[in-house]
């Protein structure tokens, strides 16, 4: 236990620096989807009209698409910490798959709860692909920075699941 | 200070004076989130509700069974029976026309049902028109109907909200006012040869539409967070939706970061905030001399009804009307007297008559 409590200010950075950069790049992703598809329409948009586009948006989507991310990889990590007690050679692969899968089941669970699909830039086949990318960087993040996981007991390893 | 109190003062006198300019009865409630209203000659009216029922009520605000032969809807999302419209030779042929959501849920469209209204019901109903193609979302589904004056009708159609790029494709009825024959044809002579029933195009979700006796076409949409817009539908025009828009996405990303694009036509009058506009008349009765010429827009979010003060086609100002009611309001029409009526949105909707104070 005195291990863990050692090690939490270091999951927890963990933690914030992979949800912020998972959002980034999921924000930045969605912005450039839906400018691809303004420039289908004939309306171009400039290098310097696109940053500020992408700054824009990522600005604006902490509200709402931020916190929702930061729970689908706060449950995705957490259950992929209960596996490194059998599964640790394979921990990086493994965050990098729960980051995805995380940011595939949350977009997934938003358009069967309304019926459609919030995140614009997710409504294709290409954009929602774009998404998990950005969910798996998300866990490759968490994978690099959070300590590794010892070997014990499996009360030992739900107690440090979140690592 | 003293002369400042003496205007405060003035204004809250006219204010007040301007709260009582009118009354508001209550003709009919009861009524299952209501979406439209239409005059029937003798004073008797035919409202939709949402559900899928067309009622009758009297002059005594006796309210009807469900009238039949109106057909299944496809209630889900946004999606219900819409609007009901007379056809301008009524008074000989008895046609009334419903738009309506239909099934099924994967393929849905916005659909139109002329039928000839009997005593208790539509007699002869045939579907003369279905959007296509057909969505897969339960929202934005546009379904103003309004007869212009050569007697062809309009729909406006949604974009089905995750497919707002069609919109600005003519292949696509989505996010388009479409125009046909009051059977459901062509036209002759449409701006677009290849897309032969639409009118207008690069719209979101309009459900505000009026045809103003000179012809000109007034239509509103919803923007999404914002960018709700009042437009003047020419034939053939782009009014730019999802390209530009005064509007954000609802996670607050840009749906466009442009608000104007060569070729695209600017509104109105656009509202940021959304309003959430729902039904619109254009107001030329005698009642209210004070509102002639002024387009009457009703609120589903601000609960309200938004006066748009025109003088010829220029907004030179706005009024909110109707705040104190606290309903959202989801049409708004002029009868044949002159008196404003209101169709409030809820499960014990009601039909309001609005008429200058006595």
């Amino acid at each position: 236990m005195k291990n863990w409590l050692k090690a939490l200010p270091r999951r927890l950075l963990a933690f914030v620096v992979a949800s912020l950069g998972g959002y980034l790049l999921a924000a930045a992703f969605s912005t450039q989807s839906v400018l691809s598809s303004l420039a289908d329409m004939g309306v171009t948009v400039t290098l310097g009209q696109r940053l500020a586009a992408t700054a824009h948006d990522i600005a604006g989507m902490t509200g709402i698409f931020l916190p929702i991310l930061a729970v689908g990889f706060l449950l995705a990590f957490l259950v992929t910490g209960l596996l490194m007690r059998w599964l640790d050679r394979w921990r990086t692969p493994l965050y990098v798959l729960a980051g995805g899968v995380a940011v595939l089941t949350v977009l997934l669970s938003l358009k069967a709860s309304f019926g459609l699909m919030p995140i614009a830039g997710a409504r294709t086949a290409a954009g929602l692909a774009s998404q998990c990318v950005a969910g798996a960087i998300a866990g490759y993040l968490f994978a690099l920075i959070s300590p590794r996981v010892t070997r014990g007991s499996i009360k030992h390893a739900v107690a440090v699941s979140f690592a | 200070m003293d002369s400042f109190r003496i205007f405060c003062l003035g204004l809250l006198l006219s204010a007040s004076a301007a709260a009582q300019d009118y009354q508001v009865e209550t003709v009919a409630q009861g009524l299952d989130h209501p979406w439209s209203l239409a005059f029937l000659p003798g004073g008797s009216y035919l409202v939709t509700e949402m559900p899928g029922q067309l009622r009758r009520i009297t002059t005594d605000g006796q309210i009807s069974a469900p009238l039949s032969g109106v057909p299944e809807v496809y209630r889900a999302g946004q999606g219900g029976l819409f609007d009901v419209v007379l056809h301008p030779g009524f008074g000989d042929n008895q046609m009334v026309f419903l738009s309506y959501a239909e099934g099924p849920p994967e393929n849905n469209t916005t659909s139109i049902l002329k039928a000839r209204l009997g005593r208790d019901g539509l007699n002869d109903p045939q579907i003369i028109f279905r959007t296509a193609p057909g969505k897969d979302t339960p929202v934005h589904y546009g379904g103003r109907l309004a007869f212009l004056t050569d007697g062809s009708l309009l729909l406006t159609m949604g974009d089905g909200f995750d497919k707002r790029e069609a919109a600005q494709s003519l292949d696509s009825h989505l996010g388009k006012t479409l125009r046909m024959t009051d059977s459901g044809q062509p036209v002759e002579n449409p701006p677009f040869a290849e897309a032969p029933f639409v009118h207008s195009y690069g719209h979101r979700n309009p459900q505000g539409l009026l045809v103003d006796d000179d012809g000109t076409v007034f239509q509103h949409e919803h923007g999404p967070a914002g960018g709700d817009e009042v437009n003047i539908i020419q034939p053939g025009a782009n009014y730019g939706w999802p390209a530009i828009t005064h509007g954000l996405d609802y996670n607050g990303a840009y749906v466009s970061p442009f608000t104007e694009w060569e070729g695209m036509e600017q509104p109105l009058v656009h509202w940021t905030p959304s309003i959430a506009p729902s039904g619109m008349v254009l107001y030329r009765g005698e009642l209210f001399p004070q509102w002639q010429g002024d387009l009457l827009v009703g609120a589903l979010a601000a609960r309200e009804v938004r006066r748009v003060d025109l003088d010829g086609r220029t907004v030179v100002g706005q009024e909110t009307l109707f705040k104190e009611l606290e309903e959202r309001i989801r049409d708004v029409r002029v009868g044949p007297d002159g008196a404003v009526y209101l169709l409030t949105d809820s499960e014990n909707g009601k039909l309001l008559k609005v008429t200058p104070a006595s």
